[in-house]
């Protein structure tokens, strides 16, 4: 190969390790409707649970890293729907100013484990109780940043609130603009998403490459958010979704 | 009414004057005659038809077709045309291939093939052949690339398309790329990248630096003038497998404006189709296509340079130059005019132009930035624009030791927008948009190019008038809301020259979300 396509071994993996068949999505197809209904329900938590646990036994964590981070990937139902929680950040923010992520930040010193890191953080930001998620799995963490500039190790929670209404959460609307509810439907959509490939500078002798997914959503969801929200519906809804390739779809609108 | 002529007449008949007149000019026997036997060219009224002349045949008034006329081949190739009067017509081809594809090759190596069109092909074997042969067409041919369209053009006589055709379909599909020729555009590669960077242009330096700044590595991010490391890894087989992946009839649009739709089809179904099917990079071998989406990540980006200030005889002033940009939108968005809109509005421009209050530069950068501040050399608004993401910069330039001030002002400029426009700035801006948009599209060349264009984008073409129907809609809410949409999102910043002043990405935020669009105060031993 005398092009610059080095895979990143953390994404790559996580997409063979879901080595399930992708369907052509039929809109009427009963199968289809019932995968989504049942999203949240107790069986699909087990098969879920399972899913993770396959998945973290088959990865490596190549670096220790100093910080440790944790966001929730909150499940929920609204307006009848399963849906996917999501915050928009303010644009006043230092970092990732007006940028799209799930609710979460860094391990303080009173918390026990990386699932107390996803709750409290939750709680402050959307204030929904910490007694009224379902914890279902904690994913083996990602670095924030490729190779060096890497910093904190987060771990994705993926986590079930229940039914909730937006309108009734009392956002910190010093972490959090809005609040987004995006249906897991829109997710599998592949006319909703497409992929980027970014290409970093890094050491010689080749620059670094990798694939990363992007949603159409009003301000699009990618980055690290993207990846998370690949990830669990992969392990959610597995034979629905359309795994990542090497950018070769394209989203003409 | 012939009542009126005969009392004319009557006037005159019993004057000497009158009998003078009758005889020098009136010779006619039929004018002897009484005045009420008047001959009916001088009795009907200009409104009806002449009973003796001939019935007139008039020119049917057809509806003017200002219609662009598009079609799809066979292969998928779209074939679009534009009528237009003259005798000269603009006709190219349009890739959908260019630097922001590249994420797989070494960078530069649409920047090559651009250097490498138009040359040796199965058909010609040097550059100076095809030369020759398209002027004995009648015009003129260029090939050029920029981060997302690759455009081979000529300009030739309406009647020899069919050899013009011909000659797209060899040079496009069957260039042999010797050992020479690549060298040669190696060398001139080289060349042009000394040349950028002895040059105290910052303009295409600043392009680059923004762009990478706001789309961080990916697509449009992507270097369009490639760095001379990676120049070296371009060979034969790279160009081939870019070709291969990208150089495809479907991702392909040919355009010809002053020809005819038919023609044209026929003509390219004829040479370009069939030469598609069995091109000179061969259809068996890797095909590594991208079809990344843009994604704006927003960042920061600083080159330290000191420019060669020596060139010039007069000595030129230092100067360090900084862009601050924030994500826009892509060109098919519904807000796409009003941040068009928006950029007229901001306008800009070097301090040269400015020339004084006086001289009738209204446009904002204009009017809040270079006539108060005599430091700022430059303060130019831009809107990047591609199909899937773009941003909005304003690029500023003053010496290093004001770089500070240069970008507080840059800041407290975009944070003013979110108050609005008053009316007459608002029409003025809408009004030199749409002239500037009408006078464009005058010149064959660029209507070529703003058709094929757009074909090839969005598969449709705005015409002219309805762009300006859109611009004329545009309001001072739009503008507002516009200009919250740009001041929720992250900042990107781009800096060249002398840096040690410029202020922080951080502080660059804080500044654009704080209301009077102020840097946080340093503590400074000095101030200047």
């Amino acid at each position: 190969m005398y092009f610059y396509v080095r895979q990143s071994c953390v994404w790559q993996l996580g997409n063979r390790c879901g080595q399930f068949f992708f369907q052509a999505r039929h809109i009427s197809s009963s199968s289809y409707n019932d995968a989504i209904r049942n999203v949240l329900s107790d069986e699909n938590k087990e098969r879920t649970i399972q899913n993770v646990t396959k998945y973290n036994e088959n990865i490596n964590v190549a670096k220790k890293l100093s910080q440790t981070a944790a966001v929730l990937v909150a499940l929920c139902y609204t307006n009848n729907v399963p849906c996917m929680l999501l915050t928009v950040r303010p644009s006043h923010m230092k970092k990732h100013a007006g940028e799209v992520s799930f609710p979460g930040g860094g391990m303080d010193y009173g918390d026990t484990s990386v699932i107390d890191t996803a709750l409290r953080e939750t709680e402050e930001e959307i204030g929904f109780p910490k007694s009224k998620v379902d914890v279902w799995a904690t994913i083996k963490p990602l670095p924030d940043r490729f190779l060096q500039k890497a910093t904190k190790a987060v771990y994705p929670v993926i986590g079930n609130l229940g039914h909730v209404d937006p309108s009734d959460l009392k956002v910190n609307p010093n972490e959090v603009e809005k609040v987004m509810c995006i249906p897991i439907e829109f997710l599998l959509d592949p006319y909703n998403f497409g992929t980027t490939r970014f290409r970093v500078k890094n050491n010689k002798p080749s620059p670094f490459s990798y694939t990363m997914p992007i949603y159409f959503t009003k301000p699009h969801i990618w980055g690290l958010t993207g990846t998370f929200v690949n990830l669990s519906l992969m392990f959610l809804i597995p034979e629905w979704h359309k795994p990542l390739t090497k950018g070769r779809f394209h989203v003409k609108k | 009414m012939s009542k009126s002529i005969k009392t004319v007449f009557s006037h005159l008949k019993g004057n000497r004057f009158s009998q003078k007149v009758k005889r020098g000019i009136f010779t006619s026997s039929k004018l002897n005659q009484d005045s009420t036997d008047l001959p009916e060219e001088l009795t009907t009224p200009l409104s009806q038809a002449l009973k003796t002349a001939p019935a007139p045949i008039y020119a049917p008034t057809g509806s003017e077709t200002f219609q662009t006329i598009t079609t799809k081949l066979s292969d998928g190739l779209t074939v679009t045309s534009q009528p237009k009067f003259g005798t000269f017509c603009t006709v190219g081809i349009l890739v959908n291939a260019g630097s922001r594809h590249e994420v797989d090759y070494p960078s530069g190596t649409s920047h090559f093939l651009e250097r490498l069109g138009f040359s040796a092909s199965s058909l010609y074997k040097t550059r100076d052949d095809i030369m020759q042969a398209v002027e004995s067409l009648g015009g003129i041919c260029d090939c050029q690339s920029s981060r997302d369209t690759t455009i081979y053009a000529a300009s030739i006589d309406r009647n020899k398309l069919e050899k013009l055709i011909e000659l797209f379909a060899d040079v496009v599909f069957q260039p042999t790329l010797p050992d020479t020729e690549i060298q040669l555009a190696h060398n001139s590669i080289l060349y042009e990248l000394e040349m950028l960077n002895k040059k105290p242009d910052p303009d295409p330096m600043m392009t680059e630096l923004i762009h990478e700044a706001a789309f961080r590595g990916n697509t449009v991010g992507l270097p369009r003038f490639p760095p001379e490391e990676t120049l070296a890894d371009i060979n034969v087989d790279v160009l081939k497998t870019f070709l291969r992946s990208y150089y495809q009839p479907q991702r392909m649009v040919v355009a010809g404006v002053g020809v005819d739709h038919d023609e044209l089809s026929k003509m390219c179904e004829k040479y370009i189709s069939a030469s598609a099917k069995s091109p000179s990079w061969s259809l068996d071998g890797p095909v590594l296509q991208d079809n990344s989406v843009a994604q704006y990540t927003g960042g920061e980006v600083r080159v330290e340079k000191s420019f060669d200030l020596s060139l010039s005889v007069v000595p030129m002033p230092e100067l360090a130059h900084v862009s601050v940009g924030l994500e826009g939108v892509n060109f098919t968005h519904a807000d796409f005019v009003p941040y068009a809109v928006l950029n007229m509005l901001m306008g800009g421009g070097g301090s040269f132009s400015a020339g004084g209050p006086g001289k009738g530069m209204f446009s904002r950068l204009y009017l809040n930035v270079l006539n108060r501040h005599h430091w700022m050399y430059a303060a130019t608004a831009y809107h990047h624009s591609y199909e899937d993401g773009g941003f909005f910069c304003i690029q500023g330039s003053s010496h290093p030791s004001q770089l500070r001030d240069c970008v507080h002002v840059i800041t407290q400029e975009f944070v003013r927008l979110t108050q609005g426009t008053n009316e007459v700035e608002l029409k003025r801006a809408k009004k030199q948009l749409q002239s500037m948009l009408m006078m464009n599209l005058e010149a064959r060349p660029i209507i070529f190019e703003d058709v094929g264009r757009q074909i090839l984008a969005t598969g449709v073409r705005k015409s002219p008038l309805e762009l300006c129907d859109m611009i004329e809609r545009v309001s001072n809410e739009d503008i507002i809301r516009i200009a919250g949409n740009l001041l929720s999102g992250k900042a990107a910043l781009a800096g060249l020259g002398d840096l040690r002043n410029m202020p922080s990405l951080d502080d660059v935020q804080s500044a654009l979300a704080s209301t009077d669009g102020k840097l946080p105060r340093k503590f400074r031993l000095f101030r200047s």
